[in-house]
């Protein structure tokens, strides 16, 4: 997109005020993925804040040759989870082995009575728990496909993977996740 | 249609990407048999509730501190202090020049073998550089030229902007195309516009009329 690149050129330039443009337009996005991946809005602001950070440093490495400044942005996004999920699985590692060393598992739903709980907040958490019934690899062409609305080109670059396994990986993801869903859905309203 | 043919497709079928017949296919054998069925039902369960889910807001307090945390960071330079009480497009330029005049005054007096510390008044001298630039002549020159050209610039900018004083109307014209190739070290602080400070600033350089200023300096 013409608008991106003439944006990352005037950020690289110093123009404080397109990078504020910038981050206007993309920590949505971003925070978003991180919220998805992690299932925390609090550990999701602080990978936001470190994304921007990296991105503020690294932006001169991102040739719009290559693709839109989306791709590259949600490229940088996902290593850094990947990252963080090294470095959290290890530390879980100590406490218990198994962990599928993927999300980390979203705070199970205070047992407050069903009134008392927004709707939003609870269709957000169904989806958060069934997601982290995935594994890593399908949880994440989801992510980016159903809940980021990438499509399979975009995702292939920036998973690096070729858009045949991207496909496979996304058939696989959304069948366990509807099964995991109907599992849910069916546990929480007992009839 | 096979159950493994149905499965290869099903991705496409929900997302209702197929061609017709295609879909009219997958339709078929999902009537007729439940495993597949099953599959899909799940797969466009997967999506609705997906599709369904809004997007989560972040905190009000997540943008500023992203931001301090990286522009504020920053330490203003010479250029940025320039534009931060000029404003845009004029701005830009004026910090662009700014830059580039301070670039091309540290090349001047690294090639005119200048003592920073110890000036004499005959190190001013364009000529004295000129002369003491033995082997990068011909790339002093241009940087000499250049240097004083945005140099220029900038302090005719600077002492306009100070006359007509702070918000006195912002002048007309689109926000500043900047000129040059990304990664170029040259920015031309070419100006057009038909704002009342253009005109005064046309005026002031001794060019008529609106139009481009092709860095005519004596
Ligand atoms: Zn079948």
């Amino acid at each position: 997109m013409e608008a991106d690149r003439e944006l990352t050129a005037r950020c690289l330039a110093g123009d404080d005020e397109a990078w504020e443009r910038l981050l206007k337009t993309y920590s949505g996005k971003v925070y978003n993925l991180c919220y998805r991946f992690t299932g925390s809005t609090s550990t999701a602001e602080e990978l936001t804040q470190e994304i921007f950070v990296k991105i503020f440093q690294t932006l001169a490495s991102f040739d719009p040759a290559q693709g839109p400044f989306g791709v590259w942005l949600h490229r940088v996004t996902r290593n850094h989870l990947v990252d963080h999920y090294r470095r959290t699985s290890r530390d879980r590692a100590t406490v218990s082995l198994d962990d599928d060393a993927g999300i980390i598992h979203p705070r199970a739903a205070p047992s407050a009575g069903p009134a008392t709980r927004v709707e939003s907040r609870e269709r957000r958490e169904l989806i958060q728990a069934a997601l982290a019934e995935l594994s890593p690899d399908m949880r994440e062409v989801v992510i980016l496909r159903d809940l980021q609305d990438l499509d399979y080109a975009e995702i292939a670059q920036v998973l690096g993977l070729p858009a045949g396994t991207v496909k496979s990986r996304l058939n696989r993801g959304r069948m366990e996740l509807g099964r995991a869903l109907k599992r849910m859905l069916k546990g929480e309203m007992p009839e | 249609m096979t159950h493994a043919e149905f499965a290869s497709l099903l991705t496409d079928y929900v997302d209702g990407t197929l061609v017709s017949a295609e879909g009219a296919a997958c339709e078929q054998h999902a009537a007729a048999c439940e495993s597949c069925r099953t599959m899909l039902a799940d797969a466009r369960l997967a999506v609705e509730v997906c599709r369904a889910a809004q997007d989560v807001t972040p905190a009000p307090w997540l943008l500023p501190r992203i931001l301090r945390a990286t522009a504020g960071a920053r330490q203003p330079s010479l250029a940025m202090r320039v534009a931060a009480w000029s404003r845009p497009p004029y701005g830009l330029r004026v910090a662009y020049s700014a830059a580039m005049a301070l670039f091309s005054l540290s090349f001047v007096l690294y090639v005119a073998k200048v003592n920073v510390r110890a000036v004499k008044l005959s190190d001013l001298n364009p000529k004295t550089w000129i002369y003491r630039a033995d082997r990068h002549g011909h790339i002093l020159a241009g940087r000499a030229q250049r240097f004083y050209e945005d140099l220029r610039f900038v302090y005719e900018v600077q002492s306009l902007l100070r006359e007509l004083g702070q918000g006195k109307g912002t002048p007309a014209g689109g926000p500043s195309k900047i000129q040059g190739e990304r990664g170029s070290l040259r920015l031309a602080p070419s100006i057009s516009g038909d704002g009342a400070l253009a005109d005064a600033l046309y005026r002031r350089l001794g060019i008529g009329g609106s139009g481009e200023r092709q860095g005519g300096v004596t």
